[in-house]
């Protein structure tokens, strides 16, 4: 077996990432031969829906395979059935209302377990049926990869509690984390619920089609519906909100779930919750120094912004999966 | 493993590469098993040469003796015909010399081999003898000797002729 690893190392070996957005695919390839990088490009193509890649893509993806022997695909799973509970203990599930039995579970070094519903796998298998998919990697894998990064700063002191925040296109990941310990981690999709801000959280996420059709029989499952409700409840925010910065619709989304994971994590008596100070995020997007602003004089945390690619993530993670090696 | 999915099987060798190592090892089976095939049947040709060539010692030995046999039949037969064909011969010579002794004459006593002729007998008269019975006898052998000698008692000649026939070669 170590043969046989050894000997794919040193052949031809094909990386491509894959973010699906609504109306875009983000597809990044990484071209690994004896270890080493050779080559390495992004696509970005356009589709008609976030459920259907379409023939184009399809076809892109399937000639990029053709032309290498060996090509591992990974997708960056961005739908909302998914979360993480503090450390690997399957049995704890039922503590958060999930049904350990509808979800997949993996343990992350015996510091958080991620779960994902069976549902949401299927889809992405459904999704990637006509190319082939080899991983597909939860967003809090990916956030824990650049915390993992930011651990082996000098700088780095693990004693301070940190609310890390992956910022993606059309998701956010949120972890709080100390002394390498994982205390909190949820995962809040852009686009599900587009009028978050400006309607009752309740009965739109209860009455939401889609969420319907995903199966989610019990939005509390995943634990989001206190959460919105603790953000719905929050009146002093959206007075706040309208002061001194010109917030876009998109930054304010981010402020609102900050601020409501924060108000489920200290409520909420699962969690060995104390206060947060810190927060760093690790953008993907592109920020602007005026939310940093507002978080750190309104949310009263101490933030600091990483721009980051969770492609490059992805593909690196892929790497690491496949050919257990670091390029 | 930390992907919620396993990774599709990634085989060293792709399909054509499969199949034509597929067909290669097939190609060199049929090659190796019919190379088997024929060293089989070649060896099973030697130890039938051999057990030929034992059955061929055996026929030339039985031909040897065979000949043998033949030649000793063939001998036998040669003695045979010849003494058939003297037992004729002296069965046609005894009719003949029988026809041949007139009434005048009786024959007492007849020798007879291969070359000679040896007749005992009475006769009336000398005459009798030799106007009746030596002129045939020379006309058959070469040679032909007679001596007579007068019986009183009988009142008629013993005599006693010796004829040799020798053969022209």
């Amino acid at each position: 077996m170590s043969l046989l690893n050894s000997l794919k190392k040193r052949l031809t070996n094909q990386f491509l990432s894959i973010i699906v957005y609504e109306e875009q695919c983000n597809i990044k390839q990484k071209i690994i031969k004896n270890s080493k990088m050779i080559h390495k490009e992004e696509f970005n193509l356009d589709i008609k829906s976030q459920d259907e890649l379409g023939g184009k893509v399809i076809n892109f993806i399937n000639d990029l395979q053709s032309q290498y022997d060996n090509t591992y695909i990974a997708l960056f799973l961005n739908t909302l059935g998914q979360g993480l509970i503090p450390g690997c203990n399957v049995d704890d599930l039922q503590k958060f209302n999930i049904d350990k039995d509808g979800v997949k579970t993996i343990c992350k070094d015996g510091r958080f377990l991620m779960y994902a519903t069976h549902i949401d796998i299927k889809w992405a298998d459904n999704l990637f049926v006509k190319t082939g998919l080899d991983f597909i990697f939860s967003p809090f894998l990916v956030l824990d990869y650049f915390i993992k990064k930011e651990m082996k700063k000098d700088s780095f002191n693990k004693e301070i509690r940190v609310l890390y925040l992956l910022n993606s296109k059309n998701s956010l990941t949120l972890m709080i984390e100390q002394n390498d310990k994982v205390l909190y981690g949820t995962f809040f999709s852009k686009i599900k619920d587009d009028n978050l801000l400006h309607t009752d959280y309740e009965d739109e996420i209860v009455n939401t089609q889609e969420l319907d059709e995903l199966d989610l029989d019990n939005i509390d499952e995943l634990g989001m519906e206190d959460m919105l409700n603790a953000a719905s409840q929050n009146d002093n925010l959206t007075t706040l909100l309208e002061d001194d910065y010109i917030l876009s619709e998109e930054d304010e989304k981010i402020i609102k779930y900050i601020n409501s994971s924060l108000k489920e994590f200290y409520s909420n008596e699962l969690y060995d919750s104390d206060f947060v100070c810190t927060l760093k995020i690790f953008d993907n997007v592109g920020l602007k120094e005026g939310v940093v602003k507002y978080i750190e004089n309104e949310l009263l945390l101490n933030c600091t912004v990483d721009s980051v690619n969770i492609s490059d993530a992805l593909l690196d993670l892929s790497i690491k999966e496949a050919l257990d090696i670091d390029v | 493993m930390y992907s919620y999915k396993q990774p599709r099987e990634k085989p060293i060798f792709d399909t054509f590469t499969k199949m034509w190592l597929i067909f290669v090892s097939i190609a060199l089976i049929g090659v190796l098993g019919y190379g088997f095939y024929l060293y089989n049947r070649s060896s099973n040709f030697s130890s039938k040469i051999e057990l030929k060539n034992r059955e061929l010692n055996k026929l030339q030995k039985s031909i040897l003796s065979l000949k043998k046999s033949i030649k000793s039949i063939q001998k036998r037969r040669y003695i045979s015909d010849k003494i058939d064909h003297s037992n004729l011969l002296l069965k046609n010579s005894m009719k003949n010399l029988f026809s041949l002794v007139p009434d005048q004459i009786v024959l007492s006593k007849l020798d007879m081999d291969e070359n000679r002729l040896k007749i005992e007998g009475f006769t009336l008269t000398k005459n009798a003898y030799k106007l009746l019975l030596e002129p045939p006898l020379k006309s058959i052998f070469t040679q032909s000797k007679v001596i007579f000698k007068y019986d009183p008692y009988k009142g008629k000649y013993k005599f006693v002729s010796i004829n040799h026939y020798k053969e022209d070669k």
